[in-house]
């Protein structure tokens, strides 16, 4: 400030008045720029622009201050005054001037410096040559320096800088005086300015000491946060919190890599806008953004502003209102192996200094830390997990007997350490049959068997169809309406809120026998190619229960169809067997009380013989089952007359029909050659002729034999009690009989062994009948039977 | 030899077999025997014959077994009298048949002992006949 003193006027000064007031300015002068520095502090900028005012309005038109720059090799002008606001604009506009270091040979404040020493230029300087070059020539030209004065700024022995004033008027060179003075202001301001260096440095180094502590305490405070982590996702939890928080970021991301390495999966965030946070779930790793490029070049990405981002990241402009001022993408990386990433962004550009990139790679690399430490964690505790769930399921299967109801425990058990809900289904004789569904709600269980009862299951039979396992990690809304055709599967579907899925196929032998279906939905989780993995393992086992389960019921069913047979054998057996005993019991009776009549033994004995042939007969029919069942029956070819055989077989049964009183007529015969297993094809023609007699109630029997198309057609009809319609097939099936076990004799294997006699000889039988009107049985065998085929089972 | 004392041991078997092997051994030792071998005859016979002294009946026969003659002899008080040994060759039906109208069980094949033992008590009617033959 200049402080004018009141009582000295101006106008009525002597000359050596004048001298005397010239002084007392000076001196306040001196005052003044004296307290300036005194009380300047960091900022010496203003209190060189005070100083070099008040010297320029002193004793000079223009007045310059400059240091010397870091490294001594140039000086810097800090501020200029002049007192005509055009002469400073144009100084201003000069180029290379203010602010602008110039070097220390060939500008006078150089010299200065250099031989620290003050310089008086009495005369016109601006023609020196030298000079010329530094100083705009229109500058020059407006504002001709006539006379300069300049000096060092000193602190102890160091120059710091030139305290340099001129004159734009001649008449007045600057003399030791002005020297001397001007020398007294430069000392004050190199003092000040040395003052100022120092506190500066002072603040400087404290500043550093606070960022460096304080960056420390967060890095601590962060790997604190992160060593109390428990499973992969509270790793990336913690990981966005403390890097939001550390960097006071306006988001923050944390995406891990996907198991197929395809993709990068959004694991935790904060800040995000939810409508964005659908979008950026998934990344694929071919995609080019940073995050991507972060993960390939495993170092970190900082962009200060969104111009940089923009500027390598050209595609990213269609989401640009989205993008952030500033962000930064960081690789979590532990032992050389990129896990994921880290994201942050910024609402404002933001300058990364050296310390701040390096802090965000240590709290990423103790993330990636966390993460991984997690990971380890997670995989021993998921592996300990199955295996007891394994165990359990295997206790479960082979606990009982019955492959349904435990299958339904199955589901229940998957529920909810494996899925949400879990469905079985195994393939029926007309598609996929749900045997099994699992869920923690009931409204939940209720909508998906709606859901069945209207749609078949798609999946699931695809799976069953292949064999094949499908997972969908990701189940979008996208997938729902491409597998759906109308709105109502679709809206259902969308109710089920299924997030992923998994389908496994049960396989026993090498045969799709059902699928296991495992969904997760509430609980927002996914599957892994490991889960899908660990499901075929328990769908293995499951399909063995269920194998395992079938094969008992059949075992248990033959076992109950071969106990049914053996009590009608026994009982067949027995029939013939009681008559013989008593027929041989009663002869020996009567030898031994001596009434035995000859004719009587003779009649007797024909008798026994005749039960005893039935006997055989019934035995031989056993072995036949046993032999075809064997796959041991094979024919012996041979050339027969079938007309023949017809009547030889009637004129054995002629007496049995007689007495039945059903007599056999024969109509129609033809002659018929081939060859055909003798044996066997008169143990069918007997086996027809004796179901006649027997259930022929005492009316006449027709045969018939004709030729047709290449084919033999004999047929037999009775008039009896009949057979009804559904009985038809089950009459020719082994162990089964139309009217029940205990109502017809023999053991109801006859019909069932000459079917597979005439299909060993390429030909057919079948019946025609209906309660009491007879039956009609017809075998057809063909005329050129290829001996190759004739094998049979 | 009289009508009214001829009342023969009647045998009911679907199997032509044993139901003449029963006769035979009972005409050898000197009883009646009538055969019949369905239900139908059976109960004809017995209408016919009231004092018939003893019935074999076979169980496992067809259109009408053992238990439904039985049932239908029970329900005619003319007939219900007449004592009916079962035979069979299962076990079950021996239990089966206890004390459901039944005075005994013959088991197939059938000991000459045990028959004759039925015979003896219930069929003496018919050996009389015999005797006066």
């Amino acid at each position: 400030m200049v402080c004018v003193c009141p009582e000295v006027g101006v106008g009525a000064m002597s000359r050596e008045g004048e001298e005397m007031h010239e002084h007392a300015r000076r001196l306040q002068l001196l005052s003044e720029a004296s307290t300036a520095f005194a009380g300047a502090r960091l900022d010496l900028d203003s209190t060189f622009a005070e100083v070099t005012r008040l010297c320029a309005e002193l004793i000079g038109d223009t007045c310059v201050i400059s240091l010397l720059a870091p490294g001594g090799e140039a000086v810097t002008p800090k501020a200029y005054y002049h007192p005509d606001p055009a002469a400073r604009a144009l100084a201003l506009a000069v180029e290379s001037f203010m602010g602008k270091d110039l070097p220390l040979e060939g500008s006078v404040s150089g010299y200065i410096v250099r031989s620290q020493r003050p310089c008086i230029m009495p005369g016109d300087v601006t023609r020196i040559e030298a000079l010329a070059t530094r100083v705009g020539l229109s500058f020059r030209e407006r504002y001709p320096t006539h006379s300069l004065l300049g000096v060092p700024l000193r602190a102890a022995s160091d120059v710091l800088g030139v305290l340099m004033i001129g004159r734009n008027t001649p008449g007045r060179p600057y003399g030791p005086d002005d020297q001397l003075f001007l020398q007294a202001i430069a000392d004050r301001a190199g003092l000040a300015v040395q003052n100022a260096m120092l506190f500066r440095a002072q603040v400087e180094a404290r500043q550093a000491a606070e960022c460096a502590s304080e960056r420390s305490a967060r890095l601590q405070a962060a790997t604190a946060a992160l060593a109390e982590v428990r499973s992969v996702a509270q790793a990336c939890e913690a990981s966005v919190e403390q890097c939001r928080y550390v960097f006071r970021a306006s988001t923050c991301s944390a995406y891990l890599i996907s198991d197929d390495r395809r993709e990068l999966h959004l694991v935790a965030e904060r800040g995000l806008r939810a409508e964005l946070v659908e979008q950026l779930m998934a990344v694929s790793l071919d995609a080019n953004i940073p995050a991507t490029v972060v993960v390939r070049e495993r170092t970190g990405c900082f962009f200060s502003t969104r111009a940089a981002i923009l500027g390598r990241f050209p595609e990213l402009a269609r989401y640009e209102p989205l993008i952030m001022e500033a962000s930064v993408v960081l690789p979590l990386m532990f032992d050389e192996h990129v896990l994921g990433i880290l994201g942050m962004s910024f609402m404002h550009s933001t300058t990364f200094a050296p310390e701040d990139r390096e802090l965000a790679q240590a709290i990423a690399q103790q993330c990636a830390l966390a993460i991984d430490r997690a990971m380890l964690r997670d995989a021993e505790q998921r592996t300990r997990e199955r295996a007891t769930f394994l165990a359990e399921a295997s206790k479960l299967l082979g606990s009982s007997m019955d492959g349904e109801a435990v299958l339904q425990q199955l589901a229940r058990l998957a529920v909810p350490c494996l899925a949400d809900w879990c469905v079985i289904d195994l393939v029926g004789e007309s598609g996929p049959r749900q045997v099994a569904s699992a869920h923690d709600d009931p409204a939940r269980l209720e909508l998906q068997r709606v859901l069945r009862e209207k749609y078949a299951p798609r999946r699931g039979l695809e799976v069953m169809r292949t064999g094949r396992p499908l997972r969908y990690e990701t189940i979008t809304d996208e997938l729902l309406r491409a597998s759906t055709t109308d709105d109502t599967h679709l809206a259902l579907l969308r109710q089920l809120n299924t997030r992923s899925i998994i389908v496994v196929p049960l396989i026993a032998r090498g045969q799709p026998l059902g699928a296991l279906t495992l969904v997760w939905s509430e609980s927002d989780r996914h599957y892994t190619q490991a889960d899908v993995d660990f499901a075929m393992e328990l769908a293995h086992r499951a399909a063995l229960a269920v194998e395992n389960a079938r094969l008992y019921r059949d075992v248990r069913t033959a076992v109950e169809i071969r106990d049914d047979f053996l009590a009608i054998a026994g009982h067949e057996l027995k029939t013939p067997l009681a008559a013989l005993l008593l027929h041989i019991q009663g002869l020996d009776r009567a030898s031994q009380a001596g009434r035995l009549v000859a004719t009587q033994l003779q009649l007797r004995l024909g008798k026994a013989a005749t039960s005893g042939m039935r006997l055989e007969k019934l035995i031989n029919e056993m072995l036949d089952v046993s032999r075809i069942t064997a796959g041991r029956l094979h024919l012996e070819l041979e050339d027969l007359d079938l007309d023949q055989l017809v009547r030889e077989v009637a004129a054995r049964f002629e007496e049995q029909a007689a007495r039945a009183a059903s007599p056999i007529a024969i109509h129609a015969l033809v002659r018929v050659a081939g060859r055909w297993d003798r044996l066997r094809i008169d143990q069918v023609l007997s086996n027809l002729m004796s179901n006649a007699i027997k259930y022929g109630d005492g009316k006449p029997i027709d045969v018939e034999l004709a030729v047709a198309a290449e084919q033999v057609i004999f047929r037999i009809v009775d008039r009896g009690i009949g057979i009804d319609a559904s009985q038809h097939e089950r009459i020719f099936e082994r162990f089964e009989r139309a009217v029940g076990a205990h109502e017809f004799g023999g053991l109801g294997l006859g019909l069932w062994i000459s079917r597979q006699i005439v299909r060993a000889s390429g030909g057919s039988i079948e019946v025609d009948s209906a309660p009491g009107r007879g039956s009609s049985f017809t075998v057809r065998l063909p005329l050129r039977y290829q001996e190759d085929e004739h094998v049979i089972h | 030899m009289s009508f009214i004392d001829n009342r023969p041991v009647l045998i009911v078997d679907d199997d032509d077999d044993l139901r003449e092997a029963l006769r035979d051994t009972l005409v050898d030792e000197g009883y009646g025997a009538a055969e019949a071998r369905d239900g139908a005859t059976t109960l004809e016979y017995l209408q016919a014959h009231p004092l018939t002294p003893l019935v074999l009946l076979d169980w496992n026969m067809t259109p009408m077994n053992g238990r439904q003659i039985m049932d239908e002899l029970l329900r005619r008080p003319d007939l219900a009298h007449i004592p009916v040994v079962v035979l069979t060759a299962d076990a079950r039906v021996e239990k089966q048949a206890t004390g459901q109208g039944f005075i005994g069980c013959l088991k197939k094949p059938v000991a000459l002992d045990a028959l004759f033992d039925v015979v003896e008590r219930y069929g003496e009617a018919a050996r009389a006949t015999t005797d006066a033959r």
